[in-house]
């Protein structure tokens, strides 16, 4: 299924976050996790992670380092910092109360309808 | 792959580590690229992605490196490198988005210095283009003048009969008169420079200045030896002096306004040439600021001899001649107040100005000459022209500055229009013949080009003149602490460029409400003083106020311009001295101080400081 660019530009960053928090990776794990974890619903090419992960860095929600991996080849691994745990416990947050307020209406499974009435 | 090839990489990689290297020497990702030894596609692309994203080299090198990186990962998990491309994306916005998000990662130092140089950029850029549309905007339009001036000032005048033109007769006197009084010159050169207490050296005689004739005559007094000579060229004047009364009591002068005049190739001295009319076309026309008004000067040299022959005629007794010969100078005056030009109106102020010098000067020195009714005549005379003085004929001016408008903007139809090409030639004329100091260069016209509108222009003038009419009505009562509304007007136009057109005129209607303001006063004082004289016949003394005046010689007693008050009497030597408390607001009992006759009672003098003592208006002698 593919999602609309501006569910995407919300969702893309809170999703990587997200998969950053349980621990460092680099690019292409990010890219597999991301595609694997959520059946490829948000699924996104290198075109897009890597803008992505500059404009998190550059806000300093993840920090980036040049590592030898097992295999010898150099990669960049990321983490998420101190700020950019905060911005995930927000977006989570956010995320939740619209997943909510979503069920409510019926848009979403898992509430009745009418509840947000 | 060799091992001298393996070697070269490993050389290659460690040179590539070093940060003084990457940042000194550019391109160094390509051969980063080179050395990953990827699928030629895949290479191709990622080398395609950072050349498009135009970082720096660590940067590029940074970036390169990840999608090598990527790209490696991908291989080992068996991804095709079609897949890998594809996943690349399209270069051009992927590179674009890259580039977006690597320069967000960049010092504040850096960001700072780009968007001061895009500001700069900005704000350099938005001014050339204002310009070059400013410019355009003007090369492209062109006025189109409709309105004819010409014919609208010279309708009434071709409506009347030549009888009830006093430029016929003025003309004919004129010519008269300049050729009398060069014969008389010739006659009383050689002592001339005795009698006017100044010599005219040769050097200046080439340069054309010479004696007039009125003015030789003026500085011949009864004791001097050429006296006689001096009433002969009078009298041989008299028929040309009644052609002056005569055409003083026309309503109009009647010269036909044109920017041209007949010429001859060797006119006779005092000769002016007949107007020659403009073109029906007002595209064709001259502007009417250039219209020519050459009966002007032929005014003050008939003021300065019927001075003259006032002054001989009441040596001579003769009252009524004098009286006539006022009356004429106060009616041409009349007749240039008439006149649609704010000039016209200034030479009827110096006009008047004379006279009224005169009649004060006879009130004082040869009162007895004039009969009652010649009194009354002067008094009929000084009443009327008060009336008169009430406003500037400054709509006149309007129709100047309209043309002005019509010959340098365009018209859209609705009162509005840019200024043209022609407009700012026509400009950089008028910024050379007025005595204006404001700065219409270039750079400056660039600004008025993209500023003013002709509406603007409309409003600015309009509101300089409602300022000058305030200060009409106010008079002197900037010295009671009223700030002057011209001067407000000025303030409130320092530095706009927008209203640099209408500034320019800002000095002249000045003077001009100065003038009236002074004026009005003497005309008070001088039909005071002829009061006086008819109270002092018919009481044998004279009044203690001005109010003892009223209402049998005055309609009501005179104000005081600086107080409201009536103007103040008192008597010093048996003789009445009639004044104003003067600018410092304090009555010093008629002592004029430090009071001019009207220099040091200028708008524009310093009000903080004003010269202390009063204004003396009557007698001439009591004044400083």
């Amino acid at each position: 299924m593919k999602i609309e660019r501006e569910l995407m530009r919300g969702a893309g960053p809170v999703a990587v976050l997200h998969l950053l928090s349980a621990r460092e990776m680099y690019g292409y794990e990010l890219v597999e996790a991301l595609s694997r974890r959520s059946d490829g619903v948000l699924a996104m090419g290198q075109s897009t992670l890597y803008p992505m992960l500059y404009n998190l860095e550059a806000k300093g929600l993840v920090e980036a380092e040049w590592r030898e991996s097992d295999s010898g080849r150099d990669r960049k691994y990321y983490r998420l910092t101190g700020k950019g745990k905060k911005k995930l416990s927000k977006d989570t947050e956010a995320w939740r109360a619209l997943a909510k307020a979503m069920a409510a209406l019926g848009v979403l499974e898992g509430a009745p309808a009418g509840v947000m009435a | 792959m060799s091992e001298s090839h393996n070697n070269t990489r490993d050389r290659v990689a460690a040179v590539m580590k070093t940060e003084v290297f990457r940042l000194r020497h550019p391109k160094v990702w390509p051969a980063a690229i080179e050395e990953a030894a990827l699928p030629a596609e895949v290479g191709g692309r990622i080398a395609e992605i950072v050349r498009r994203a135009r970082l720096w080299n660590r940067e590029s090198l940074d970036v390169a490196k990840e999608l090598i990186a990527h790209a490696h990962a991908a291989i080992e998990k068996e991804v095709a490198p079609t897949e890998i491309v594809e996943g690349l994306g399209e270069p051009r916005p992927v590179a674009r988005l890259i580039r977006r998000a690597v320069r967000r990662k960049r010092s504040w130092l850096w960001h700072t210095r780009v968007w001061l140089l895009r500001s700069i950029g900005g704000v350099v850029g938005a001014a050339v283009l204002l310009v070059v549309l400013v410019a355009a905007r003007a090369w492209l339009g062109h006025p189109t003048p409709k309105r004819d001036f010409y014919a609208e000032l010279n309708a009434p005048i071709l409506k009347l009969d030549d009888d009830q033109k006093a430029w016929p007769l003025y003309k004919d006197a004129y010519q008269t008169i300049i050729q009398q009084s060069e014969a008389a010159n010739e006659l009383m050169k050689p002592r001339a420079d005795q009698w006017l207490g100044r010599e005219i050296t040769d050097q200046q005689r080439e340069l054309g200045v010479t004696y007039t004739g009125v003015e030789m005559a003026n500085a011949i007094t009864p004791d001097h030896p050429d006296y006689p000579a001096m009433l002969g060229l009078l009298q041989s004047l008299q028929p040309a002096l009644d052609e002056i009364r005569e055409g003083s009591t026309r309503p109009v002068i009647g010269r036909l306004v044109s920017s041209r005049v007949e010429t001859r190739d060797s006119p006779e001295p005092g000769w002016i040439g007949d107007a020659i009319p403009e073109s029906d076309d007002p595209a064709e026309q001259e502007f009417l600021i250039a219209a020519l008004l050459p009966h002007l000067s032929p005014t003050r040299t008939f003021a300065r001899w019927l001075v003259l022959d006032a002054e001989v005629a009441l040596r001579t007794g003769d009252g009524e001649r004098a009286a006539r010969s006022i009356v004429a100078i106060f009616r041409i005056a009349d007749q240039l107040e008439r006149e649609p030009f704010l000039i016209s109106g200034l030479v009827a102020y110096a006009l008047d100005s004379i006279a009224l010098k005169t009649v004060d000067e006879a009130l004082e020195s040869h009162a007895d000459v004039w009969t009652r009714d010649d009194l009354a005549l002067l008094a009929h005379e000084l009443g009327a022209k008060r009336m008169t003085l009430e406003r500037l004929p400054l709509d006149s001016e309007k129709m100047m500055f309209e043309d002005f408008l019509q010959r340098a903007f365009t018209d859209d139809g609705h009162g509005d229009g840019h200024i043209t090409d022609e407009g700012i030639r026509l400009i950089r004329d008028m910024e050379s013949v007025t005595d204006s100091d404001l700065d219409l260069g270039v750079e400056s016209l660039i600004s008025l080009v993209g500023l003013a509108s002709r509406a603007r222009q409309h409003d600015a003038y309009d509101s300089m003149m409602a300022a000058a009419r305030e200060d009409e009505d106010a008079g002197y009562a900037i010295y009671q602490g009223r700030p002057r509304a011209l001067a407000l007007w000025e303030d409130r136009c320092l530095g706009r460029i927008d209203t640099a057109l209408v500034q320019m005129l800002a000095p002249a209607l000045g003077r001009c409400v100065d003038s009236e303001n002074t004026l009005r006063v003497r005309f008070d004082a001088t039909l005071t003083a002829v009061a006086m004289e008819l109270y002092r016949r018919d009481t044998g003394d004279w009044p203690a106020t001005p109010d003892e005046l009223v209402p049998r010689y005055l309609p009501s007693a005179p104000a005081d311009p600086f107080d409201g008050k009536p103007l103040k009497l008192t008597i010093r030597e048996g003789r009445p001295v009639l004044y104003s408390i003067g600018p410092d607001l304090n009555d010093d009992g008629g002592d004029p101080g430090d009071v001019g006759p009207g220099k040091a009672l200028r708008s524009t003098a310093d009000t903080a400081d004003p010269p202390r003592g009063d204004w003396v208006l009557f007698p001439p002698s009591a004044r400083p």
